[in-house]
Parts: structure tokens; C-alpha cells; sequence
């Protein structure tokens, strides 16, 4: 049963055209000329209960502009949404009792106040009947970890405690989908792996839909099975994480610091090499080499200080797509067949 | 899943308990820093008061206006003032709210947003500065012009702070309003309500028609002191209609509100 579903939506934002210097800034003030931003472009999908999926695109690509139409924050310029069969902005009130939502930048909870008082409130915003919501915080509270700060202020907790924290505060009242934006942005690696940990065991304890946005490719990869790109306001990919890594994200990047300068050989897989000073950007298709075969080929005769191998990024990814349109449409048509 | 029965009224009485509850229990974190934030308030505002007094010794009398009637004319830009900032500070800085992507957060609550503004900010040290400086000139004035403390004047000048109340209320609400267009607001809001309510230090007798008309109609500022004075110490019985003023203009800032609501463009794509 689909529990979110986006039919061709675009959101529009009209910008006052401004002119520069002074005088243009004036004569602005009474034009009314507008310029158009396409924010979201013609954007559809369905989204299955209990499905963990996610958003991934660039800055500025769109990706919170149609969580926030989701989530009834912003009305669509065109197009249909219904979560839980219901249309948000229409009825903004009935479909945020049934969704939690968690903006990874700010928080929900009262800053000065112990953690337990913004639950207390939650309580009463919600009409969570007093039995429900003693079971879900003595379950959450356990899942989360957060029993050990639950009486400090908000404003003293680690980045980390207070994600967790407002984690807890948007599943209080069962919801049937969460909504995350950005849920690890600033996190150290840790915290990072922590939160990724828990939702995944959210999703499977409590059976709630999950979909977050996120510019980080390993967010997706630990929790997700499904992922969504968006770019420059459409949709480029939607379908399995594992399809992605297999027709895209060929080529790896080892970075590699050496104690002086090295004699590289020439090797086939090898498609570019970059340096400053003594760390080399050797980037390479996995395919055709693995990280270690190539490692021990340049350490045989140099000898290395330091060595990473870096993933691709979503941005090199979706240039790849961009340039090799025909993976995409094979990619589809298997999502089909499933 | 469950239907979700929206706020009734009485719900949101007691909801709006609970918040004013949290604001307190978060002013207390800082209770040294809430008391001194009071006091410079009250310093800062005593001073516009002094400055008055040294300059309308001069002239003793204005319009038939005293110096002790006066103060009771001020007296209730500091009363309902205190009170408006009591209850309004969200619609104050709704512009902040807006920019920091918090009103984004009350959109995913299953309350009323208006509600939500509202209850969740209040400018408590605003209200004991203005307030206390508010108490000290009425009670001064009051005793001073002779007026009786009778049940029924307590009555009519809580009657009337109620309108007071309401009108300022109403036009923070359509600054408010106007950022769903704009997204800033701020120098309206300055121009519109504290600039503006320059003019109510005097009776606004004093001005060309065009000032009082605007004061009455406009941006019905005179409701807040001057009508409600009038009546207490001339008997002018325009004072009635303060709180009905107030009512219609929030009313009508409401409406401008709900239509804005459906511009809102959030912050951040």
C-alpha cells in the first residue's frame, strides 16, 4: 500500500527582480516584475508503508523544498501530493498528527528546559492518551539511549544527544512516516554511524515509513534500500541502492602520501593522476584493479607514508549520469521487472 | 491509524497554560539576567518619561490636558503595552521565526500556527519594565487627578486596557502578516506600530486632522490611551468602543494572515 504518493508536483518561487545600484533598488520596490525559480520540476513517486528511502542530490537541488510540500509546509505550484491519502496543505493539522518530522539544522525542543518538558508538551499538542505515551517513552527512551540526559537542559547536550532527542520527540505519538532533513548534517562519524544504526531499527521495530534527504552517499547506503536523485529540481534516479553502485560509481580514488617522490608505472586502470607536493590523487576502475592490488603495486617500490581510498561522491555520480544517460533507462527497466 | 480530532477551544486554553508554564520555567534558568533585563527596561522607558515632564513643564497646560492628566494618558501606553508584548512577542518577531525556518516546525504540529506563535514566545522583561513604569504613573495620576477607586472605575479601565490590548495586538498581527509576502518586515512593523505610537504620548487633539484620523481609523492607536482617558477624566463616552475596535482590527489582520498563509515560501530550498 503506498503511504506517500507525488504525482508530476513543481513548486515555483517567484523572485522580485532587483536592479543594481541604488536607483534600481528603488525603482524595484514598484515594479512588480518577478523572476520564476523552479525549485521542483514535474516530480512523481510512490512510497510503500514501512519503506525506508532517500533523498539525495546536491545543495539547492530541491530535495527539502519537496519534503517541506510533503509535510504540508509549502503548497505545490502544480501537481498532486496525499500522504496517507490525505492532501498536507489542505489538511495541514490531521496529516502532521500522523507524521514526525526532524529537521537535522534546528531542533523542536525547548532549549533551556530539561528534555523531559518538551516530551511533557508533546503530550498534550498530540492528545497522546497518558497510557501510550508512558509505553512509547519507556520504549523510546531505551532504544535511544537517552535516560542518561533526559533531565538536562537542551542546551547542553552534544550534537549527537540532542539528534537523538529530537528523534524520540517526532516518534512520541506513533507516527506512520517520518520525515527527516538532513538528520546527520554535523555529526562526527560516531554520532553519524549511531544515528544511521537507530533508524534503521525504527523502521523495523515500529514498521514507520522513513524518508529522509541527505547530501552524504553513505547515509543511503547504511539505511536505505531505495533511493531517490534529485537534481536541479528533477527526479534523474529512483530505484535500488545496489543497482546505482554497480552501473555508477565505477571509478575510486586512492589518495596516497608518500615519503618521496614515487615512480608510478604505468597501469591501464589508472585514468588520472593528480599531486601537490607528495600526496598523489590516483584515481582508478574498480573494475578493472582492486584498491589493494593497486596499493601494493606503488608501494613495492616507494615508500608510503599514508593512504585513503575516497568513494565517489553523489556529485560525480550524477554527472556520470548525466553523461551516460542509457545506464539510467537500463537501471529503470529493471526496477520495472521487480 | 487514528483520526486526529483537532484543538477544541478548551484544549487550547490549556495548552496555552502550559506554554506561558514553559516560557516561565525558561525565563527562571536566568533569574539574575531577567531581573536586571527588567530593570534597564523600566530605566530606559523612565527616561522617555522624564524627557516629557522637563519639556511639557513649560507649557503646564496642552489642550486642556494637565501635567498629572497627561501622565494618566501615559500611564496606559506602558499598561497596555506591557500586556500586548505579554501576550504578542511571537507576532513581534515573527520575522526572526520566519528567517530561522521555526515556523517551518510549527506548520508540522497539529495546531493552529497562529496559536503556536503566540504561545511560544513572551517578552517577559518588556512586560515588568513597561508594566512597572505603567503601575507607578497610574497610580500617581489616578491619585493626583482625583479619580475614585471605585469597583466600577477598576472595571472600566481593565475594560478598556482589553482593547488596548487587542488594537496592538491586531497590528503586530498584520506586520506579521505582511512577511508571508515580503519575508522582511521589520521596518514596517517599526513604522506601523513603534513609530506610530509616538504620536499617543499626547492627546492626540493636539494634531491635524489628518494624524487623528488616521490614529482613529487607521491604525487605531488613540483606542490604546487617549479614547479610554478622555472618558475617565472627561466623560467622553467614545471609550465603549475600545475593545470592539481592538476585536475588529485583529479580525481583520486575521484575514490578511489566512490569505498569506497560502503565499509562504519558507526559507531555504
Amino acid at each position: 500500500m503506498s503511504v506517500i504518493s507525488v504525482e508530476n508536483i513543481s513548486k515555483h518561487f517567484l523572485i522580485p527582480q532587483k536592479k543594481k545600484g541604488f536607483l534600481g533598488s528603488v525603482s524595484s520596490l514598484f515594479s512588480n516584475q518577478y523572476e520564476t525559480k523552479v525549485a521542483v520540476k514535474d516530480i512523481s513517486f510512490q512510497i510503500n508503508q514501512g519503506e525506508m528511502v532517500g533523498f539525495i542530490g546536491p545543495n539547492g537541488a530541491g530535495k527539502s523544498t519537496t519534503i517541506k510540500m510533503l509535510t504540508g509546509i509549502l503548497v505545490p505550484t502544480a501537481g498532486d501530493v496525499k500522504v496517507n491519502g490525505k492532501v498536507p496543505y489542505k489538511n495541514r493539522e490531521e496529516n502532521a498528527a500522523n507524521i514526525g518530522v526532524v529537521f537535522g539544522q534546528r531542533t523542536q525542543l525547548w532549549w533551556d528546559l530539561p528534555l523531559l518538558e518538551s516530551f511533557e508538551l508533546l503530550r498534550y499538542i498530540y492528545k497522546i492518551p497518558e497510557t501510550k505515551y508512558r509505553t512509547n517513552l519507556r520504549f523510546l527512551t531505551e532504544l535511544l539511549e537517552v535516560n542518561s540526559f533526559i533531565t538536562t537542559p537542551v542546551r547542553q547536550l552534544s550534537l549527537g544527544q540532542r539528534m537523538r532527542a529530537d528523534l524520540l520527540a517526532s516518534l512520541l505519538h506513533d507516527p506512520a512516516i517520518l520525515f527527516l532533513d538532513e538528520p546527520t548534517i554535523g555529526l562526527d562519524a560516531i554520532a553519524k554511524e549511531r544515528i544511521r544504526e537507530l533508524l534503521v531499527a525504527i523502521n523495523k521495530e515500529k514498521n514507520v515509513t522513513v524518508l529522509l534527504t541527505t547530501h552524504d552517499m553513505s547515509d543511503i547506503e547504511k539505511t536505505c534500500n531505495r533511493m531517490i536523485i534529485i537534481d536541479k529540481g528533477s527526479k534523474i534516479y529512483d530505484g535500488g541502492i545496489n543497482e546505482i553502485r554497480a552501473n555508477y560509481g565505477e571509478s575510486r580514488t586512492l589518495v596516497m602520501d608518500f615519503g618521496h617522490t614515487p615512480v608510478i608505472p604505468q597501469i591501464n586502470a589508472v585514468t588520472s593522476i593528480e599531486c601537490e607536493g607528495l600526496r598523489y590523487r590516483i584515481q582508478f576502475q574498480k573494475s578493472k584493479i582492486s584498491a589493494s592490488q593497486l596499493i601494493s603495486l606503488l608501494s613495492k617500490d616507494n615508500e608510503l607514508v599514508d593512504l585513503t581510498v575516497q568513494e565517489p561522491e553523489i556529485e560525480s555520480i550524477i554527472k556520470e549520469i548525466y553523461n551516460e544517460p542509457y545506464k539510467v533507462s537500463q537501471v529503470r527497466e529493471k526496477e520495472a521487472v521487480r | 491509524m487514528e483520526r486526529f480530532s483537532k484543538h477544541s477551544a478548551a484544549d487550547y486554553v490549556s495548552l496555552y497554560f502550559k506554554f506561558v508554564k514553559m516560557i516561565m520555567m525558561s525565563r527562571m534558568m536566568y533569574k539574575w539576567d531577567t531581573f536586571l533585563l527588567s530593570f534597564s527596561v523600566l530605566v530606559r522607558e523612565s527616561v522617555t518619561v522624564i524627557t516629557l515632564v522637563l519639556m511639557l513643564n513649560k507649557f503646564s497646560v496642552i489642550d486642556g490636558w494637565n501635567m498629572s492628566s497627561l501622565l494618566f494618558l501615559y500611564s496606559f501606553v506602558f499598561l497596555s503595552y506591557s500586556l500586548s508584548i505579554l501576550m504578542f512577542t511571537g507576532l513581534r518577531d515573527f520575522e526572526e521565526a520566519v528567517h530561522q525556518g521555526v515556523f517551518d516546525g510549527y506548520l508540522t504540529k497539529p495546531l493552529s500556527p497562529l496559536f503556536h506563535v503566540i504561545s511560544k514566545k513572551s517578552d517577559v522583561m518588556a512586560t515588568f519594565g513597561h508594566g512597572g513604569l505603567g503601575i507607578i504613573l497610574f497610580v500617581y495620576s489616578f491619585n493626583k487627578i482625583g479619580l475614585d477607586w471605585s469597583l466600577k472605575s477598576i472595571l472600566v479601565v481593565l475594560w478598556m486596557l482589553a482593547g488596548g490590548i487587542l488594537v496592538q495586538g491586531a497590528i503586530l498581527l498584520f506586520c506579521a502578516a505582511i512577511t508571508f509576502w515580503t519575508t522582511k518586515s521589520n521596518e514596517i512593523q517599526n513604522i506601523l506600530f513603534y513609530q506610530t505610537r509616538g504620536f499617543i504620548a499626547y492627546p492626540i487633539s493636539i494634531y491635524p486632522k489628518v494624524i487623528k484620523v488616521i490614529l482613529t481609523m487607521v491604525i487605531p492607536l488613540a483606542f490604546v490611551n487617549y479614547y479610554p482617558a478622555s472618558y475617565m477624566i472627561k466623560h467622553e463616552t467614545v471609550w465603549l468602543l475600545s475593545p470592539v475596535v481592538g476585536l475588529v482590527a485583529f479580525a481583520l489582520s486575521y484575514a490578511v494572515w489566512r490569505r498569506g498563509m497560502l503565499h509562504y515560501k519558507s526559507t531555504g530550498h
